[in-house]
């Protein structure tokens, strides 16, 4: 019975999510006083790389928190692949992969022991432990130094560690909060690469934060822009750049300055 | 459950990576051995004295689990004053401070997992630490004979000793895992419980001025009292629903502010 019961959720998650895989509604949050997000509403389509744009404080990683279940919403709803993430959290945090801003990283731990580790709370079965954990180590780089102990590494080997902890488990959602942050122009080539990689796939639906325009540019399709806590554009990047004329560089300094 | 032991695993290997896991056992077994000296040195001028003043009642009377292990773990039970803040500190400060928090609050796990893994990872750490003052009556037993020609120590006392030292210390654990989960930092969490701790081990002498239902209350409610009855050898059901509440009552608080954090 079990079983049958699981069979449905899983025919009707699977026809909602061809609709869209994030359905944002109304979403603001609020400290005392302080507005951070202010009713954001928008949609992100399966196998979409939307890149989530603004200057620092604008309320990306606000938004992205909410979106992964770390904190809540004031008011608004969020809907992942269907799946209201207030009301079940869990199911919708085990479709998702999350690089939060900081690289969440146990320095006291070894590359392999913290993979492994959130390859375990993510429940990967065990006996697909060690190869998962060589995949995603494999696919973010950090495959030569899975036995160094991460207080050891550098930060830019750090970020591609939150980069692979992000991937474990092959989440169909991965919402990574400014990826190339602390990379050298090599890396931040491969991650680009990585992210385009996935996208090209179409499993995945990939949102990606950052103040940096050329790394839009080279990832995604489509832009969220974000201002002070609202929504300031929404469009594909050639669409956007027809409407106004202009280049990203300078939309995004008008939008921001509005 | 599976979580759980994820977290678990995760805890003992960063005790065992750093060098908490080491210094608190070196430590702990250094000042034990102390401790056990002193007794065992006073327990030889007491056998000298009686034998001068020719008192055989009393060096009848005299032995190893009354003489040494009982006060060597009743004083040892004041150590946890210092180690307890020094193991559980860094239980959930340190999530909070490293910024891994967010990677646990955004896995699919449950927040009671958490507290359970956690607190059995400093549970199977001051388990270890009070394992090792098992040494000291092994010793006595292997050097020593009893009146009748069989070991020198008398097992049942020593197992319930240690096992009333255990709950005791595992209160504290839990007590201490839940001013970690209110503190931002690691400090700040091992000075709340340290003080915490110290109101605990100071009630009883509170007690001692006053008198009536009021000194029963007051007793009562101090950890270090019901301990006293297990070092002599007596178990008794209402210091056992004592420990069970005091730890249960901590794991549900620390449980309600790890889950506040989702709803904040």
């Amino acid at each position: 019975m079990t079983e049958r019961y699981g069979r449905r959720i899983i025919r009707g998650r699977n026809k909602v999510a061809e609709r869209g895989m994030i359905e944002v509604d109304g979403l603001t949050k609020r400290y005392r006083d302080h507005v951070a997000v202010s009713d954001l509403s928008f949609k992100v389509d399966k196998g979409e790389i939307v890149g989530f744009l603004g200057p620092n404080g604008a309320g990306k990683s606000t938004t992205m928190r909410i979106l992964v279940g770390c904190i809540p919403a004031t008011s608004g709803s969020v809907k992942i692949g269907g799946v209201d993430v207030f009301d079940e959290p869990l199911e919708v945090k085990r479709r998702i992969g999350y690089l939060p801003e900081v690289p969440p990283v146990y320095l006291d731990m070894t590359v392999r022991e913290y993979l492994s580790f959130v390859a375990r709370i993510k429940s990967v079965r065990s006996k697909a432990l060690r190869s998962e954990v060589s995949r995603v180590a494999e696919k973010a780089g950090v495959d030569h130094i899975l036995p160094r102990l991460i207080r050891n590494i550098s930060k830019g080997y750090r970020q591609r560690v939150g980069i692979a902890q992000a991937l474990v488990g092959d989440p169909e959602l991965l919402i990574l909060d400014e990826p190339t942050v602390g990379l050298d122009p090599i890396q931040i080539e491969q991650v680009r690469r990585l992210i385009t990689e996935l996208g090209e796939s179409k499993k995945h639906t990939i949102i990606l934060s950052t103040h940096i325009l050329s790394e839009v540019k080279a990832t995604c399709r489509r832009i969220i822009m974000i201002a002070r806590g609202k929504i300031a554009a929404d469009a594909p990047i050639a669409e956007l750049e027809a409407e106004h004329g202009a280049t990203l560089d300078q939309i995004f300094t008008k939008l921001a300055l509005a | 459950m599976r979580n759980a032991a994820a977290i678990l695993r995760k805890e003992l290997s960063i005790y065992f990576t750093t060098v908490i896991a080491y210094a608190g056992f070196g430590a702990f077994a250094f000042i034990m051995g102390l401790l056990f000296v002193g007794s065992v040195n006073r327990f030889q001028q007491f056998t000298q004295y009686y034998l001068a003043n020719q008192q055989p009642e009393m060096l009848e009377r005299l032995n190893f689990n009354d003489a040494i292990i009982g006060p060597m773990l009743s004083t040892g039970v004041w150590m946890f004053l210092f180690f307890v803040p020094f193991l559980t500190m860094r239980l959930f400060a340190e999530e909070k401070s490293g910024r891994t928090f967010e990677l646990l609050m955004s896995a699919p796990i449950r927040s009671i997992d958490l507290v359970l893994g956690k607190f059995a990872a400093v549970a199977v750490m001051i388990a270890l630490m009070i394992a090792i003052s098992l040494v000291f009556p092994i010793v006595l037993n292997l050097y020593g004979t009893g009146p009748d020609g069989t070991g020198a120590i008398e097992w049942a006392p020593v197992w319930s000793g240690t096992g009333a030292v255990l709950l005791l210390g595992l209160s504290f654990c839990a007590l201490g895992m839940l001013f970690s989960s209110l503190a931002e930092s690691q400090i700040v969490a091992a000075l709340l419980t340290f003080a915490a701790l110290l109101v605990g081990f100071v009630l009883p002498l509170m007690a001692a001025r006053l008198e009536g239902d009021w000194r029963a209350f007051i007793e009562y409610l101090a950890p270090v009292t019901h301990v006293g009855r297990g070092l002599e050898g007596r178990l008794h059901l209402k210091d056992l629903v004592y420990f069970a509440t005091f730890i249960l009552t901590c794991l549900v608080l620390t449980h309600r502010v790890v889950e506040s954090h989702r709803w904040r």
